[in-house]
């Protein structure tokens, strides 16, 4: 989807922390824009995810937020200060986590968290608690005093991650935060985020590829694509715009009735996945009369698992960026083709 | 309880932070600082200084400001350019820091890096050529290996990545060595690279080396210690000015 973005409550509001005006940036000796007019707004409290495909001008976006990008046009104000023209603010309020750690490299993990929270103004024994605190919370106390050129690459990327937390700033900007990090830790990551933008009521903007597990934590999306902001509104408002029904997965038992299958066949919006698996899409209004339908007709031994889903963020990404991935379109297309050959 | 301004806060934990590079590196760069101006002062010893043994604490002096520019100016100003390379500073540009404190950091890590190597050269120059070590001798060393670090900071943070600033700092150091009144005095140099050597701190670094080793009064010192300290000055105060958090 391309033109005008889609764009509900979330950017024009009145007690908005984080407000982007107008925002372009063109790199020297380019002439495409890494950010073309983006104008967005994130009230106190609120998680953004920024989502698009690698150079969408995701990163670009954050980095003008967090003042390491001069923009070449439009404004942005935190808590109502502009900070194009005092970038120098910015740090008193926002923590930054971008993906470089090679500064660090001679640093242990543990002084990387009691430097960042003494360079934020904590006193020694201030920063030394929590980051004993954040340490403990991730189990890291093994190798808390090992120097990081020393650590694999996501013990690395966990350090500095965890140091953006401490000094406790209200506005986090992270820039994929869980790269590297294995499945374990991305979860204790989340966890801990939930945990503290529930404590502290701060502000996230958040850039992620893990679309599946940013779900669960985002309020709005920000969705670019060529430097454009295509979608800006509440996760359920997109849903419902990129597409209002509801997802029935369906499995069946091994040897149901041929007449069943055909009957599902002909159901408006089924899809068979592959043998016994069928996938139905039905607007919200018509899902109980579908799920009566099947129950009558199959009766529950029949059935050996169902699932009823709203679309995901992952499938809201796949159709809002679909000009810019066409691989992945056809990706889709051919496994509908394939389930269709299948069946 | 006596709370100090966050600058100097800044400072000390920036300086902290730098100086961890020396748990895992501090004998590369001492031999990086020492084996050019050792081997410099080996070759000059052979070649002349075993038949004209008067000129060696020239030689010494020279020596001693080369592991000064070796230490200080080369390797900072290359590693800064490499760190530009890698979005290093994108860390502490994050960091609610006086960006005077990071410079400062800087320079003083490149200062305290180049001193090791300027000791061995006052020990050789002690022990074989029965120098006199004299105080001012002490306090020139460390302004020049300040003054030394700041160029070598400026040079880092102004080249665009870490190519240049390999290649300016090295072109530099030849002509600074080479081409002015380090190894050799400034009576020595053609005229036209006497005003050119008026620009590089290491002529006035041997310079005042060479005077307050020769045991001559303080006020004979005071031009050249001046500038060095001018260099310092400026370095601590245009950097910061130039020094830009920001990516264009």
């Amino acid at each position: 989807m391309t033109g005008a973005p889609h764009s509900g409550s979330p950017s024009v509001s009145h007690s908005a922390v984080i407000e982007v005006v107008d925002l372009t940036k063109v790199y020297r000796g380019r002439t495409q824009p890494a950010n073309d007019h983006i104008s967005l707004s994130v009230e106190r409290g609120q998680f953004l995810g920024v989502f698009g495909p690698n150079g969408a001008g995701k990163t670009t976006l954050v980095k003008q937020l967090v003042g390491l990008l001069r923009p070449t046009s439009g404004a942005i104000f935190l808590d109502g200060r502009d900070v194009v023209a005092d970038p120098g603010s910015i740090p008193l309020k926002v923590g930054y986590y971008g993906q470089k750690v090679a500064a660090l490299r001679h640093h242990t993990a543990r002084e990387v968290l009691v430097f960042t929270g003494c360079l934020r103004g904590l006193s020694v024994a201030e920063a030394r608690s929590q980051a004993g605190q954040v340490m403990d919370r991730f189990g890291v106390g093994s190798h808390a005093d090992r120097r990081l050129s020393r650590q694999s690459g996501g013990e690395q990327r966990l350090a500095v991650l965890l140091s953006t937390f401490i000094g406790m700033p209200e506005i986090l900007v992270l820039d994929e935060p869980t790269n590297e990090l294995d499945p374990a830790r991305r979860r204790e990551f989340w966890d801990f985020l939930r945990e503290y933008v529930r404590a502290r009521g701060a502000t996230v903007v958040l850039t992620t590829h893990n679309l599946t597990e940013a779900e669960d934590v985002i309020d709005t999306v920000a969705l670019i694509d060529q430097g454009r902001l295509v979608a800006n509104d509440t996760l359920g408002a997109l849903k419902r715009l990129a597409d209002d029904r509801i997802r029935l997965e369906l499995r069946l038992r091994p040897g149901i009735d041929q007449g069943i299958e055909q009957a599902l066949q002909t159901m408006e919006g089924s899809v068979h996945v592959q043998r016994g698996r069928w996938t139905i899409l039905a607007p919200r209004e018509r899902v109980d009369q579908l799920m009566r339908f099947l129950i009558e007709s199959i009766g529950g031994e029949g059935i050996d698992d169902f699932r009823l889903v709203t679309p995901s963020l992952e499938d809201l990404y796949l159709q809002l960026t679909a000009n810019t991935l066409p691989q992945q379109a056809e990706l889709r297309i051919d496994r509908v083709d394939h389930a269709q050959a299948d069946h | 309880m006596l709370i100090m301004p966050k600058p100097i806060t800044d400072f000390w934990w920036l300086l902290c932070s730098q100086l961890l590079v020396l748990r895992d590196q501090w004998y590369w760069y001492l031999v990086q600082a020492s084996f050019v101006p050792v081997s410099m002062l080996i070759f000059l010893w052979l070649l002349t200084g075993r038949h004209d043994p008067s000129v060696m604490p020239v030689f010494v002096i020279g020596s001693l400001v080369s592991g000064l520019s070796f230490g200080g100016m080369l390797s900072l100003g290359q590693e800064l350019g490499g760190m530009k390379d890698q979005n290093a500073f994108e860390h502490y540009a994050a960091l609610p820091i006086s960006k005077p404190a990071f410079v400062a950091a800087i320079a003083t890590r490149g200062m305290l890096l180049a001193l090791p190597s300027a000791i061995v050269m006052l020990t050789i120059g002690v022990a074989a050529f029965q120098m006199t070590v004299t105080a001012p001798m002490i306090v020139i060393m460390v302004i020049s290996a300040y003054a030394l670090a700041g160029f070598g900071a400026i040079i880092g943070f102004v080249s665009p990545n870490a190519q240049v600033s390999s290649l300016v700092t090295q072109i530099l150091q030849t002509i600074i060595l080479n081409f002015g009144p380090v190894y050799i005095t400034m009576t020595d140099l053609p005229t036209a690279l006497r005003w050119i050597a008026r620009l590089w701190p290491t002529t006035y670094s041997a310079e005042a080396l060479r005077q307050a080793a020769q045991q001559q009064p303080l006020a004979e010192l005071s031009i050249p210690v001046g500038i060095l300290l001018g260099f310092v000055v400026a370095s601590l105060i245009i950097v910061p000015m130039r020094l830009s958090w920001r990516h264009r």
